[in-house]
């Protein structure tokens, strides 16, 4: 008997029994929509994250931090740049006394605010104007596509060359602090606005970033104090004005920066850079809980990545129990409607038996009416699943706010296409399932089978 | 007609010492005792009994569907207790041809459909499947019925098409169990003339089961089965 006859028997018998057929389906259906879900939501998120970590050179990036005690000086940042694979390292100065970013009449309140050397360590993703560079030391700013789309009321674009007012928080001690604003018992002060021209957007997240040299300048603190008068007064550490004491001292100038950057010239070179960070400057790896904190410890960007996938998958194999479930539940479902089968067409396999049809004539057709089954529900799984899938990600997929945007396209490429294997396993659940009416079928006494009633 | 008498060969029936028992609980049936017998090629042999008497029986262990306990079955030179399964299922697609008191016929399908199905168990290909079964329907007189299904026919037509589903694989064969049992006379005596036509026209060997005398006797050879002994007579 070939193969098409057998199917287009198993199609007949499908359709002689469509409610039963149609509820097996919609067991499969579910089944396998669960779990092409999961799938398309793991293998997308995976390939998005990796795509960020590859794009921003995370995936190359080593972060280094201080402890507290001791900054990293000007001295030790050339030494780490001089290590064999280093291709460049960048300070990182967290720009925390910021509260507020206006422009026009639009307030953006919740964000971070920081400035790095512009020298590619980390890289910055422009959807709009320029990245910063080199010759950038002033108050010229990136900002994020998000916070951008705050003060434009969504046309980012528009910012770009135009000037954004920063407000600083009641803890600004700054360089364009003043003395007026501040109380000298509780040493609060008043907002300072600071403007800063926006060069670029970037596709950052609730960033403002700064260049290095405006985030050092920024850095400094300047103290307050009182005195009757300034006559007389010499102290090469503060100076005098109208009876005040001022205090100024930097401490990135005076101790160092509290984190930095390397950025490895290849992943290949990642554990010969950790090695000499250990060796020469007593770093411990973060990942390496069983060594004894020192004054600086790293952390390589492979690593974060593998631990965000890790717990990424954590999640995913949770997710695709259910799916399973599901599935296995379907796969009860085709063997008691195969079963219910084999019972109503008992008569029907002892006169195939008698016309010619082989034990294994038998078994195949029962067979292959169950994987159609399992094929079908596959099917008709992927596609209910696309049509959510693709409907949801062009409603909220891609969107401009996120910093890891999933596009529609992405979605099928790296998670349908490769998640439609679903339709492969539900065939052969379907194949599985039947194997025991399909044997069953195959092992009925063709006389007993034609005098059943 | 032609193609079916060249496809014909000679497949003569030999049973020697066959015994059937079936076990119902501790009893013990004897369907068949001790049964030896030979039926020609294009030969028409009537088994005549009463219910019970292992008439059908006979007719499955010849037919290949049941198993003797004992003796030993020869069709065409096939040894039935050497043979495997695909062995006798290709010998019950290809040398015999059933058909049953209930027709059972497939009802939700149409009758060209079920003329077809022996074709398709057995491989043939769809053009030559096609033109076969609806010879084999017209030589029943059903090719315009094709397309119906089967449960909109009269019990007559059903068994016609089933006379047709047996003779679609070029049976040499064909093993009646009961073909009027379920028809009114007019039906069963035309039922009757057309096994009898096909086992005169092109030297099919006939085995007619039945419990009515006057069917029996339209063949020249009658097997009386009682208790499963057989008496071997020439009709009348």
């Amino acid at each position: 008997m070939k193969l098409t006859d057998q199917l287009s028997i198993a199609r007949r018998n499908l359709k002689r029994q469509k409610g039963r057929t149609r509820l097996t389906l919609i067991s499969i259906v579910i089944g396998s929509f669960a779990v092409i879900c999961v799938l398309t939501i793991t293998f997308t998120a995976n390939k998005t994250i990796n795509d960020y970590f590859e794009k921003t050179g995370l995936l190359y990036s080593i972060d280094v931090s201080s402890t507290g005690s001791n900054g990293i000086n000007e001295a030790m940042v050339s030494k780490i740049a001089a290590i064999p694979g280093v291709q460049s390292v960048s300070p990182n100065i967290d720009m925390w006394f910021y509260e507020s970013v206006k422009f026009g009449d639009n307030v953006a309140n919740s964000f971070q605010s920081g400035a790095e050397a512009a020298n590619g360590t980390t890289k910055q993703i422009i959807a709009f104007g320029r990245d910063l560079t080199e010759a950038d030391t002033g108050a010229t700013v990136l900002v994020s596509k998000d916070i951008a789309n705050v003060l434009t009321d969504k046309n980012p674009e528009s910012l770009i060359n135009q000037q954004i007012t920063l407000v600083t928080n009641s803890y600004y001690n700054g360089p364009d602090q003043k003395r007026e604003n501040c109380d000298l018992q509780t040493m609060e002060c008043k907002s300072v606005e600071i403007t800063a021209t926006v060069v670029g957007v970037n596709d950052g997240d609730r960033m403002i970033l700064f260049p290095l040299q405006f985030g050092i300048d920024q850095s400094a603190v300047r103290s307050f104090g009182e005195i009757p008068t300034c006559q007389g007064f010499n102290d090469p550490n503060a100076t005098c004005e109208d009876g005040t004491i001022i205090f100024s001292n930097n401490p990135i100038k005076d101790s160092g920066f509290y984190s930095l950057r390397i950025r490895a010239e290849s992943s290949e070179v990642i554990p010969g850079i950790g090695e000499a960070l250990t060796s020469q400057f007593n770093m411990r790896n973060q990942a390496d809980l069983e060594t004894d904190a020192g004054d600086y410890y790293f952390m390589v960007g492979q690593d974060l990545l593998k631990e965000a996938l890790k717990a990424f998958r954590v999640v995913s194999l949770g997710l695709l129990a259910i799916g399973g479930i599901s599935l296995l539940v379907s796969a009860i479902g085709v063997i008691n409607t195969m079963l219910m089968a084999t019972l109503e067409r008992t008569r029907e396999i002892g006169v195939m038996r008698a016309i010619g049809a082989t034990n294994k004539d038998v078994k195949r057709i029962f067979t292959v009416e169950a994987a159609l089954l399992g094929f079908m529900g596959g099917v008709w799984g992927l596609l209910f699943a696309s049509a959510i899938i693709i409907g949801l990600g062009s409603r909220f997929g891609g969107s401009t706010d996120s910093l890891v945007s999933i596009d529609v396209p992405t979605l099928i490429t790296s998670g349908l296409i490769p998640s439609s294997i679903v339709i492969v396993l539900t065939t052969v659940i379907g194949i599985l399932s039947g194997v025991l009416p399909a044997r069953r079928a195959a092992k009925l006494d063709p006389v007993e089978s034609l005098r059943y009633e | 007609m032609t193609e079916v008498l060249t496809q014909a060969q000679l497949a003569d029936i030999s049973l020697v010492g066959v015994s059937r028992i079936y076990e119902l609980g501790d009893e013990k049936i004897h369907a068949l005792r001790d049964l030896s017998l030979e039926i020609r090629q294009g030969e028409f042999v009537a088994i005549k009994g009463p219910s019970g008497s292992g008439k059908s029986t006979l007719a499955n262990v010849i037919g290949g569907l049941d198993t003797p306990n004992e003796g030993k079955i020869v069709v065409g030179g096939l040894d039935f207790s050497k043979a495997k399964d695909k062995e006798l299922s290709h010998y019950r697609s290809k040398t015999i041809g059933f058909v049953f008191q209930s027709f059972n016929l497939q009802s939700h399908s149409t009758v060209l459909e079920n003329v077809l199905l022996p074709l398709v168990i057995a491989g043939i290909d769809k053009t030559t499947r096609m033109a076969r079964a609806k010879e084999c329907l017209e030589l029943m007189g059903l090719l315009d019925r094709a397309d119906q299904p089967t449960n909109k026919l009269s019990g007559g037509q059903r068994q016609r098409v089933s006379i047709a589903r047996a003779l679609a694989n070029w049976p040499q064969i064909i093993i009646a169990d009961e073909p009027t049992g379920n028809l009114d006379q007019t039906n069963g005596q035309i039922v009757i003339d057309l096994l009898t036509k096909l086992n005169r026209e092109l030297n099919i060997t006939l085995i007619l089961i039945t419990h009515d005398a006057d069917v029996a006797k339209k063949a020249p050879r009658i097997l009386e089965i009682v208790d499963g002994h057989v008496t071997d007579r020439m009709s009348a």
